[in-house]
């Protein structure tokens, strides 16, 4: 049974780059990815479940990263919002101004993208479930709701 | 951030894990068994609960389990939410795990894990409840297969460093009609007021209710009153609420008064809705 | 025609932001940085007897802790009473009372832990109208000892911080002979702005004692000169960075977790300190929305003209006065709502309570008049049976009108009846405002009326300075703080639309800099667009004027014959005969090598012009610069059963004077929209008993999520405000005043009853039904 005590090297792929980090097991793998691999597209907004800020993908599930720990994820793979640059609903945000303040914003992207990669045409019940995980308080969420259809009107 | 240190252990086999639960609990840790984390990880945050070590169960394989065997349906107790409702192997549970919690935490929090929490909702419980479902479980007398009414009362009775592997279900009672439904004070993405699940067996009517009460529960007195011809059903909820295994409770979610009023209706539109079922 | 002005040109963050690149506070990380937890009450009154911090003294990692007693001054915006950390009381639960810095994270929180404070429970005031009754405990003994502006005026011995006096016309008889009287009581309790990225601040203090904040502010002047002022420090050594924010709301305005940082700072010789909020703390220890109760009278004749009104607005300050008394100031100035009102009695008064204390929030003090104000007209308009929206016609303010302080409704008074119009028409009011679904499901509507002018200092200022680089590219420097709002996406509009350049050629400042940035009051009252624009216009006059000049030596023609465009200066009637501005901008060199001119750097400035203070005893003054009015409504569709209801559309119309961006306009008003939404519906701090808080997180206190948003609805008057760059006046916050009310209004007529309390939730609906039948 592998055992992970003190410092313990472990290693994540994260947007199809390898890092092998020393981490103990108490941190979560939000504050890994901030502090020991520099990408601080995901957010803290509660460290509580319950903001989705920290939404990044697991296995392209989205997953809310403050709720687990970086030794869990040992030798798994991982996107965050930097490895969604370019892709049409990061696009479909800029366009349709489904951001204002932004802090919230790579977490709504992370799981639009999730969304729209599992279900071809969501309809409006599958894209409420998915993205009421998500807190935004600058929008009104009209421009993100508006990114996610100009994707779905493309496929159309 | 949690602000103390602990150890992590990856089990691979429902043994190692028990055997190593008790190992770590014979020098005096605190130890728990971790599943989907949402639990563990936000109440250390928030320094509600502390321990020395973990053991994620996540690869034992019968935690892992999915499937229709013959007559049965294997319900792993790693599995997550989302897995379950996806499957949707018994609709009476998908429609229950649906509801907890948001999509995205769906993806985290395990059946075992809702089944075993600290928070009294535990809202997967109730179709299990229902469908008398059994549980598997590793312990101190090795593997045990048990019903689960028979061990829930209140909270799962599980003993020290006993770990939920499975949840077996009768397919033919997770095919049966069924009525579910969730009153919230005002957001779907928050905890329940009143939790209903029933199931309709020939005649006789099945329900567990979380929520209304300090705890989860379902009750054979209540289930006769539900399926008793001779009342109609303002008499039906009248019997109910006398014979409530606890009294209905005010909390932060809603006072008394207001869960009886849900209560009410929610009882009449579960009789209303099975009436015709079969 | 305008080159780029009211188009809907894409902001320059959008890549940033969508990509995770963009930085705020807490993404920024260096090596030597110290960290800190922060220790905090448990309960909402009580004498502190003790704070233990040996045990914690001693724990791995920590360099030092403070507590109050370090330091004992009460300081604050407007009013002096509040200590960095409690000192001998702690007056509302989450309140501060020791910090530790230690190496990191972990080891600081688990010396936080090992503090051990013990306390004598006092009781607590739980509201304000409890804080001004005879036997109340007094929450601030020392009222009487604390400075203050001359504009808040305290009641030493009570429980009040502010009470600002209005008197107007017969206020005192009009009410006697009135065919028509309306009289209702409101309330709402604190909560909070729920600005998804908490507050953070860094401190760092160097050898010749130059102080360096790092801060999540909306306001880096106010941060500045507030330091200087409370801690002694010469304002120039102190340097305030503020990256763009994750949301403020009028919660990162003022002095929030800087003064703290800075004396931990101070503590450890100057190391750089960095104290970020926890959720939980930046919901219940850092300031948040105001509560409120209020009794309303209103006086008509049978036909509902209003004939005056006796308002008595009682806010819930909290522990202490921060921004509350201004809001309360602010919310006797505009006491009225957009109505026509000739006789008014109004007493808005600052009360402390044990609650946490409030602080700007969006709106300032509008949102909440708004609520009680279009709640108390629909009362009048069913009490006199006439339609709510005819009312609201009837009486709205106009041009020639007088304000609450007595001044005139001028020349750039926005179309507010042209508002009314427009909302009731794209809500369809005249279809109905109930209808009937089936047995158990009826759809309603709600009107609301909104006017705002900004709550600001008379001296309200901002600054722009344009320099250039050799590429003939444009710099725009000022200290607006980019919140989400795109601000720096219209100043860059109005820079491309003066010279008539692309607006990729106009870089703006991203971080502010109060070392470099001109000055600039605050990213606060929706002012900067019209404050900040003005101040960029008279910039780029100044920098054309000079590029005029230089090129009509090159030229060789008189200065008037030239006009700047598309990157040229050239001959207004021979546009061939042209100097580039990138062979102007850093000085022209002749071919011999000569060189004439030096860089061209444009200045610009505004100040805001003939505000003036209130008298007193009657409020008659100017404090309000420019007016938005507009209408709003929404729809809801209620299962009467248990009282759930859907918000399915919400509308707006406002009179902004001109739109710049109307992508950008639009989205600042259904983000407001939803902010009132949220506000009314479901928000406020649950106290229990003890008057310790319940919903200290996102999971109990809650804010409207995704699918919860009505369809939004969304149109612009524009009658120029003269004075504002291109007629431009603020529609930032407005968006939120109107629409509690209108929700209010929608439900009560929904239910058939008078429903005076917020939130909104399905409950609160049902007690106060029930609470109806036992009262009948
Ligand atoms: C954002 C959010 C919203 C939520 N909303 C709801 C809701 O609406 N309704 C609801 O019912 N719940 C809700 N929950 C609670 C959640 O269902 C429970 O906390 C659940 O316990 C979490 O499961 P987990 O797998 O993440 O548990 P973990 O954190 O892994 O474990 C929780 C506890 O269960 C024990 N445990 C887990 N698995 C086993 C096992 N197989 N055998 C023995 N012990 C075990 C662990 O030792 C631990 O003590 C919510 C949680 C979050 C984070
Ligand atoms: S930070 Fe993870 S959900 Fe809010
Ligand atoms: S854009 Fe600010 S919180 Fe969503």
């Amino acid at each position: 049974m592998k055992k992970y005590e003190n410092y313990t090297e472990i290693t994540l792929k994260i947007n199809d780059e390898t890092f092998n980090l020393i981490v103990k097991p108490n941190e979560t793998l939000l504050n890994v990815i901030r502090e020991k691999v520099d990408l601080t597209g995901p957010k803290p907004g509660c460290e509580n479940g319950d903001c989705g800020a920290c939404t990044i993908l697991v296995n392209d599930k989205p997953i809310k990263s403050c709720m687990v720990l970086a030794v869990e994820m040992d030798d798994k793979d991982i996107i965050t919002i930097e490895g969604l640059k370019n892709t049409e609903i990061q696009k479909a945000f800029i366009d349709k101004d489904g951001f204002q303040c932004g802090y919230c914003t790579s977490g709504f992207i992370v799981n639009a993208y999730a969304l729209l990669k599992k279900h071809n045409l969501p309809d409006q019940n599958t894209i409420k479930e998915w993205l009421s995980s998500n807190l935004c308080r600058c929008t009104g969420y009209e421009g993100i709701e508006r990114a996610v259809k100009k994707v779905l009107d493309n496929r159309r | 951030m949690i602000s103390f240190d602990f150890d992590y252990y990856k089990a691979n086999n429902a043994k190692e894990a028990y055997n190593k639960y008790i190992e770590l609990e014979n020098k005096n840790k605190d130890v728990f068994y971790y599943n989907g984390g949402t639990e563990l990880v936000t109440y250390a945050r928030k320094g509600k609960i502390n321990f020395d070590a973990l053991i994620d169960i996540n690869n034992i394989p019968a935690c892992r389990e999915h499937k229709i065997n013959g007559e049965k349906i294997i319900l792993g107790a790693s599995l997550n939410l989302n897995q379950i409702t996806e499957k949707n192997y018994f609709p009476l549970l998908s429609k229950s795990v649906q509801v907890i919690a948001d999509h995205t935490t769906r993806n985290q929090i395990t059946l075992g894990g809702n089944l075993t929490g600290r928070l009294p909702y535990k809202e997967a419980l109730l179709p299990l409840l229902v469908t008398d479902a059994k549980i598997t479980t590793i312990g101190k007398d090795g593997f045990k297969t048990r019903k689960i009414t028979d061990l829930f009362d209140k909270r799962l009775k599980l003993n020290k460093g006993e770990l939920l592997l499975q949840i077996i279900v009768r397919k033919d009672k997770a095919d049966l009609p069924y009525y579910q439904d969730r009153k919230v004070k005002q957001s779907d993405i928050d905890y329940p007021i009143i939790h209903i699940a029933a199931i309709k067996e020939n005649d006789d009517i099945k329900v567990a209710f979380s929520s209304l009460s300090a705890f989860p529960f379902r009750n054979n007195k209540i289930d006769k009153i539900m399926g008793n011809k001779d009342l109609d059903n303002e008499q039906k909820i009248t019997k109910i609420k006398d014979n409530l295994p606890g009294a209905i409770n005010s909390n932060q979610r809603a006072g008394k008064e207001y869960k009886e009023m849900l209560f009410d209706s929610t009882i009449r539109d579960c009789l209303e809705c099975l009436r015709g079922a079969n | 025609m305008s080159f780029i002005i009211e188009k809907s040109i894409k902001r320059s963050d959008g890549e940033d932001k969508t990509s995770g690149i963009q930085k705020y506070l807490n993404d920024y990380s260096f090596t030597g940085l110290l960290h800190t937890a922060i220790v905090t009450s448990k309960q909402p009154h009580a004498d502190i007897l003790e704070v233990n911090i040996k045990e914690a003294q001693d724990t791995r990692g920590v360099k030092k802790i403070i507590t109050g007693k370090d330091y004992p001054n009460p300081m604050g915006l407007y009013l002096g009473d509040k200590p960095p950390l409690a000192v001998d009381k702690v007056r509302y639960y989450g309140e501060p009372i020791a910090a530790v810095i230690a190496k990191n994270k972990q080891d600081a929180i688990n010396a936080a832990n090992k503090i051990k404070v013990k306390y004598k429970k006092l009781k607590p005031v739980s509201s304000p109208l409890q804080a001004i009754k005879d036997d109340t405990p007094i929450i601030h003994k020392y009222l009487d000892k604390y400075t203050h502006i001359p504009d808040v005026i305290p009641k030493p011995g009570t429980n009040i911080a502010n009470h600002t006096k209005i008197r107007k016309g017969n206020y005192d008889t009009i009410f006697d002979n009135a065919e028509v009287i309306i009289s209702e009581c409101f309330e709402f309790p604190p909560g909070d702005h729920v600005a998804i990225e908490p507050r953070a601040a860094i401190a760092e203090i160097n050898s010749n004692d130059d102080v360096t904040i790092h801060s999540t502010t909306q306001a880096p002047f106010v941060v500045k000169e507030l330091l200087a002022f409370n801690f002694n420090i010469p304002t120039g050594k102190i340097n305030v960075i503020a990256p763009p924010i994750g949301g403020g709301f009028g919660g990162k305005a003022g002095l929030q977790l800087e003064g703290l940082a800075y004396i931990l700072s101070k503590a450890v010789n100057g190391k750089p300190v960095k104290v970020v909020n926890t959720r939980e703390e930046d919901l219940i220890s850092s300031p948040g929305h105001i509560g409120m109760q209020a009794e309303v009278k209103i006086a008509s004749n049978k036909d509902g003209k209003i004939l005056g009104m006796d308002l008595n607005y009682y806010f819930d300050a909290g522990a202490y006065a921060d921004y509350a008394v201004n809001v309360s100031r602010a919310a006797a100035i505009s006491a009225t709502g957009p109505y026509k009102v000739e006789n008014l009695k109004c007493d808005s008064y600052c009360i402390y309570t044990n609650h946490p204390f409030a602080t700007a929030y969006r709106g300032f003090g509008h949102i909440e008049l708004g609520y009680v104000i279009e709640r108390s007209i629909d009362i009048l308009a069913k009490k006199i049976d006439i339609d709510p929206v005819k009312l609201r016609l009837k009486n709205a303010i106009q041009k020639g009108d007088t304000t609450p302080t007595q001044s005139l409704m001028d020349d750039n008074t926005g179309d507010l009846k042209a508002c009314i119009k427009k909302t009731a028409e794209m809500i369809d009011w005249n279809q109905g405002a109930y209808q009937h679904v089936d047995d158990n499901t009826v759809i309603t509507k709600g009107i609301g009326l909104l006017w705002k002018s900004p709550a600001m200092p008379t001296n309200t200022d901002a600054g722009a300075i344009l320099t250039f680089n050799n590429d003939g590219s444009i710099n725009l420097n000022n200290a607006i703080v980019e919140i989400g709002q795109g601000t720096k996406t219209g100043l860059a509009q109005i820079v491309s639309e003066k010279f008539k350049m692309p607006i990729e050629k106009v870089h703006v400042t991203h971080d502010v800099n109060t070392q470099t940035s001109p000055h600039d009051w605050a990213t606060a009252a929706s002012r900067s667009l019209m404050m900040a624009g003005k101040a960029t216009m008279k910039a780029c006059d100044d920098a054309i004027k000079q590029l005029k000049n230089l090129a009509s030596t090159v030229l060789r023609c008189p200065v008037e014959d030239l006009s700047v465009g598309y990157e040229k200066v050239f001959l207004s009637d021979e546009p061939g005969i042209f100097v580039e501005i990138k062979d102007l901008c850093l000085g022209y060199v002749y071919d011999n090598g000569n060189a004439i001119g030096g860089q061209v750097i444009g200045r610009g400035n505004y100040i805001a012009r003939k505000l003036s203070s209130m008298d007193p005893e009657t409020g008659e003054g100017r404090p309000g610069l420019e007016w938005t009015l507009g209408a709003e409504a929404v729809e809801i569709k209620m299962n009467l059963k248990d009282f759930s209801y859907q918000i399915t559309k919400a509308a707006s119309t406002m009179d902004v004077g001109k739109v710049i961006n109307p992508d950008l306009a639009r989205g600042q008003v259904t983000g407001a929209m939803a902010m009132g939404l949220s506000f009314a519906r479901s928000e406020g701090f649950n106290f229990n008993s003890l008057e310790q808080i319940e919903n200290e997180d996102l999971r109990e206190y809650k804010i409207l999520r995704y699918g919860e948003h009505p369809d939004y609805y969304v149109e612009f008057i524009e009658t120029p405000q003269k004075d504002g760059p291109y007629g431009v006046r603020g529609l930032g916050e407005q968006g939120v005043i109107g629409i509690p009310g209108a929700l209010a209004n929608a439900i009560s007529r929904a239910v058939r009853k008078e429903i005076n309390k917020l939130p909104l939730t399905p409950e609160s609906i049902y007690q106060e039904l029930k609470a109806g039948e036992n009262n009948d």
